[in-house]
């Protein structure tokens, strides 16, 4: 596999690393009773927005490293990273893949809201929705890459 | 009309243009060498874009490339 594909074992590991963590915030949080009410709702905000900056930052990470191991290496070119045909069907498959995993997180959601189980359900469902459909993006490209086709 | 194999001669065809490199190849079509490696094991099957600019470097045409048989052929 080249550096570029190995990016994406890597990019696996890093959303799930960062959704443990948010999860285990959220944990602590619910055991302290701190997400009820409207206080408990901005700081719901407040830690998706945490969860969003740490998705972006380490997977900018992540891709950048794998970016200049794939160029310095000289298995790729900075124009061709990630832009060769067979690149581009794989990741068109994979986010048709993803839809449906983030489809799923909003049926969730609506499901949590009309029975009325609070926000902080709702709203993790959704972002359960969000981290598995990143996953599931990430696993398959590794499937593919690693099949070779 | 039912589907069909694909299969090449690219691994013979490069071997006979003095014996080129799959990376060599990559570059001249502008594609990455793990893209020739998976369309010489016919487990991904190029753009008809490619599959010409790959026939074009050997200055053969399509056919002799690329081999298509259908697989109800008897």
């Amino acid at each position: 596999m080249s550096w570029y594909e190995l990016s994406w074992p890597a990019q696996t590991l890093r959303a799930l690393i960062v959704y443990g963590w948010y999860l285990s915030r959220q944990m602590e949080l619910v055991s302290t009773d701190a997400l009820s009410g409207e206080a408990g709702l901005r700081l719901l905000g407040w830690e998706l927005l945490l969860l969003i900056m740490a998705t972006i930052v380490a997977g900018i990470i992540v891709q950048g490293f794998f970016a200049i191991m794939a160029v310095t290496s000289g298995q790729e070119t900075t124009d061709m990273l990630g832009e060769d045909e067979r690149d581009k069907l794989i990741e068109a498959r994979a986010i048709v893949k993803g839809f449906t995993i983030t489809g799923l997180g909003f049926l969730g959601m609506s499901l949590a809201l009309w029975q009325g189980w609070g926000h902080m359900w709702a709203i993790n469902i959704l972002v359960a929705g969000m981290v598995f459909s990143d996953v599931t993006v990430n696993l398959y490209k590794v499937f593919r890459y690693w099949q070779g086709g | 009309m039912g589907k069909g194999t694909l299969s090449n001669n690219i691994r013979r065809l490069r071997f006979d243009a003095n014996e080129m490199t799959q990376k060599e190849l990559a570059e001249k079509v502008g594609v990455t060498r793990q893209t020739i490696v998976a369309i010489e094991a016919a487990k991904y099957s190029p753009t008809l874009e490619l599959a010409f600019q790959i026939a074009h470097v050997f200055w053969k045409p399509l056919h002799e490339v690329f081999i298509w048989e259908p697989d109800d052929k008897k």
